[in-house]
């Protein structure tokens, strides 16, 4: 016997889908501006802190790092109620997937401060350029250059990380695919059509970032 | 009053003393070169005069200003010290102009069409005019250097220090950045120098300072102190590196 593929059920429920596209996009966003701001503060700490500061950043970052995001998220959405703090899904996400890429970008982020040669921040202040001047005209841009292709694929990981979500029953695109499933038992046409959702969210990610990278770094 | 002034100046790393009690004068319009063993404090005594390292004892006055003071606006006093150093340290994401006009335009608010010509100006001074926008990494090392030395120079300061400013080019380049600096000299530039090159500092220093073990061991005018030595570490260090 031959499985008939049939699609049709699965394309007749796109409203769920684009509902779902929807959630993740704007999961991902907001998580990128979030995150990447919680991973430059916490980046700053680590290079220009104290050694308290840089003590507790560390141990954020390590802990962040190596527990499952899966975890994390259900430490927020259903564990912290239970010490009376309270989020819905979609907040409880954002903060979970925040959190979770403030720590990855922390590090990259870092990673991009050091690289930067003393003797470039030598030559920038021996000038008269104040601290903060430094960063923004010395540091700031050839940091960013050296760790862009650490930081966009991060920030792809991130996007399909999303997908947990679903999990705590927030409406993002793969939780529309659990729901068509149910509702049509195309398990294989419903998945397949989500993962190359995934695929082009990602690849358009990418091309984004390329696009970014070119209108960033390309001399004129 | 000398343009700098360091009287009795103590620099300690840790344990390690590299300055101990270095006492120096240098006057307006004077150039001095100053040469010494490695690790006998000569770039560390640069550091000092324009506040990029604290130091533990004594006194340093730089133009007026006394750089080691707690309330010392050290970034003012920086816009009148220049200061180029063995690897260039030019900026490498910015064009040579904006490596030269970086500084003008933000610590002194040159507007941008006046700061292009101010990068025009100093490059002239080091023969690079036609270099105006080209990067850094189209240029040779001297090249690069001569751009360290017009990016000081567009902040017109009163005092330029170099740290072994050819040691870390090829032979071939080091007379094009050595002619910079004799254009410097003839204009009047206050200028402190270390530097490996005994012929040059004979030839364009008025004065010769020989440091040893982190003090100021000997010192006089170029041509005399480095043909008749008044200490036998100087004329150690002389017959070593001359052979
Ligand atoms: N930031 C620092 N921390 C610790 N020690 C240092 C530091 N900078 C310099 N030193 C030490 O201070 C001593 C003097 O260094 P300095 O660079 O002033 O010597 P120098 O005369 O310029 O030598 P060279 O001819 O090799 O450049 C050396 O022993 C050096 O190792
Ligand atoms: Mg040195």
């Amino acid at each position: 016997m031959t499985y008939s593929f049939q699609f049709r059920d699965v394309f007749a429920a796109w409203e769920f889908l684009l509902d779902g596209l929807m959630l993740t996009l704007l999961l991902s966003a907001v998580t990128m501006v979030a995150g990447l701001g919680i991973g430059a503060a916490g980046a700053a700490a680590k290079v220009y802190g104290g050694p308290w500061v840089r003590r507790i950043v560390a141990g954020y970052v390590e802990a962040i790092r190596n527990t499952p995001l899966i975890v994390q998220l259900f430490l927020v959405f259903f564990g912290l109620p239970g010490i009376g703090i309270k989020f819905d899904a979609e907040t409880a996400a954002m903060l979970t997937l925040s959190v979770n890429l403030g720590a990855y970008s922390t590090e990259i982020l870092r990673a991009g401060l050091e690289a930067i040669p003393k003797s470039q921040l030598e030559a920038g202040r021996s000038l008269g350029l104040s601290g903060w001047q430094v960063f923004r005209y010395v540091v700031f841009f050839p940091a960013l250059k050296v760790i862009y292709p650490a930081l966009a694929s991060q920030l792809v990981l991130l996007m399909l990380a999303t997908s947990v979500v679903s999990q705590i029953s927030a409406e993002d695109l793969f939780h529309a695919a659990s729901i068509i499933q149910s509702r049509t038992f195309r398990d294989f046409e419903v998945y397949a059509v989500v993962a190359v959702a995934y695929l082009a969210l990602a690849l358009i990610f990418r091309a984004l970032f390329a696009l970014l990278h070119h209108l960033l770094f390309a001399r004129r | 009053m000398s343009l700098v002034d360091l009287s009795n100046v103590v620099k300690r790393f840790g344990a390690l003393t590299v300055l101990d009690e270095a006492s120096l004068n240098v006057e307006q319009g004077e150039i001095v070169a100053i040469i010494g063993r490695s690790g006998s404090g000569k770039s560390t005594l640069l550091r000092c005069i324009n506040g990029l390292e604290a130091i533990q004892a004594g006194r340093i006055v730089v133009d007026g200003t006394v750089v080691n003071e707690p309330g010392t606006d050290l970034r003012a006093l920086r816009q009148r010290v220049g200061i180029v150093f063995q690897s260039f340290n030019l900026f490498p994401h910015l064009s040579v102009e904006r490596n030269i006009t970086l500084a003008p335009r933000v610590v002194k608010h040159v507007p941008n069409a006046q700061a292009r010509e101010l990068a025009r100006v100093a490059l002239r001074k080091v023969g690079l005019e036609d270099k105006i926008d080209a990067w850094p990494d189209q240029l040779s090392g001297g090249q690069q250097q001569r751009v360290a030395i017009a990016r000081s120079l567009a902040m017109s300061p009163h005092l330029m220090l170099f740290d072994e400013i050819t040691s870390a080019l090829d032979p071939e380049l080091v007379g094009e950045v050595l002619k910079v600096l004799e254009e410097m000299a003839r204009e009047g530039m206050t200028m402190m120098l270390v530097t490996h090159e005994m012929g040059f500092a004979r030839r364009v220093a008025h004065r010769v300072v020989f440091m040893h073990h982190g003090k100021v061991w000997e010192q006089g005018p170029a041509a005399q102190t480095l043909a008749k030595p008044n200490t036998p570490e100087l004329e150690t260090f002389l017959s070593a590196v001359l052979h």
